[in-house]
């Protein structure tokens, strides 16, 4: 998948214009971080169905592939895992964070608000 | 601006646009394969993996937030197409599938960028055949296959034989800078997606 602001440099250098909220948002800060999540298999190979928690404690859903999740084990429809989905933070206010998922979620679009607490850094 | 078959050509040169496997050949030859470019697209391939949606024995509903990816996985059915047992479409049934290429639209360089459009092709069209409803756009930035949601609407059941080309797609230059995923928070300023 493509890097969203993983790099403010470069973001500038390339001119790509910086989304208003974006610019005023307290806290601002870069890189791919992940976010707590549930996992079961998908409709096509390769592909993993998420789900996870938004900050007002509704849930959000979304395909994703292999390379933006981490997960031990195997999900089965039965019997999913819990697991982390890779996050690109936009923008932080108190213990809430604006982030980009690596897809669109079926509810509503790619960008979304959860609970800073929910966010975990892993190398 | 639409891209020429030469400008595809040129954008696949300047890794500005990504097909993979690159379809091939670039030009017509006298005895060679059908060439997939057309003067304005070219052609996509079917994948052999199809997701067949269970009918009648759930509800989709948006409202019930959280659930909705693991309720379509857990109400379809998957299969492996083969040449020689392909996928007999009968009329009026709905299925998903995909292409074989992937294709990757980079916004890391600088401007321009390409998005796309996956359209059908008007030999199936007219069997009645669609491959796409409703979700014909590859945005900016988009990587991976296309997924195709395909419906038999026509008088007769239809042959899905995988590799055989399915769908086209149609490359264009977006004019102009943009503000990746905007849609979601251009103009809020709050976390919560809230304009000041």
């Amino acid at each position: 998948m493509s890097i969203y602001y993983a790099n403010i440099e470069q973001k500038i250098d390339s001119n790509i214009s910086i989304p208003r909220g974006v610019m005023k948002g307290k806290g601002l800060f870069m890189g791919n971080k992940w976010l707590d999540c549930t996992i079961s298999p998908g409709q096509f190979t390769g592909e993993f169905a998420v789900q996870g928690e938004l900050f007002d404690n509704t849930g959000f859903s979304l395909f994703a592939t292999k390379e933006d999740l981490k997960f031990e084990g195997k999900p089965a429809s039965d019997k999913p895992v819990s697991g982390f989905i890779k996050i690109t933070p936009l923008m932080q206010e108190n213990d809430l964070q604006l982030v980009s998922l690596p897809r669109p979620t079926l509810e509503n679009g790619r960008s979304i608000t959860v609970r800073t607490e929910h966010i975990k850094e892993i190398c | 601006m639409i891209l020429s078959n030469c400008e595809i050509h040129t954008a696949l040169d300047e890794g500005r646009l990504v097909i993979d496997p690159e379809p091939s050949p670039r030009q017509l030859t006298v005895g060679g394969s059908h060439c997939p470019y057309d003067t304005h697209s070219v052609d996509l391939k079917l994948h052999s993996e199809i997701i067949i949606p269970e009918s009648g024995k759930f509800v989709v509903d948006l409202t019930e937030a959280g659930s909705l990816s693991d309720d379509l996985a857990r109400h379809s059915k998957k299969e492996i197409l083969t040449e020689d047992r392909p996928y007999k479409l009968k009329r009026g049934k709905f299925i998903l599938a995909r292409t074989i290429e992937k294709i990757a639209l980079p916004i890391s360089g600088e401007p321009p960028y390409l998005a796309a459009r996956i359209e059908g092709k008007s030999s199936r069209a007219r069997c009645g055949l669609l491959v796409h409803f409703t979700a014909p756009t590859v945005h900016p930035g988009f990587e991976g296959t296309l997924t195709l949601e395909i419906i038999n609407l026509g008088p007769a059941a239809f042959m899905l034989v995988p590799g055989m080309y399915i769908a086209q797609l149609i490359v264009e230059q977006v004019h102009g800078r943009i503000n990746q995923n905007p849609s979601q928070f251009q103009d809020q300023s709050t976390p919560q997606g809230h304009s000041s």
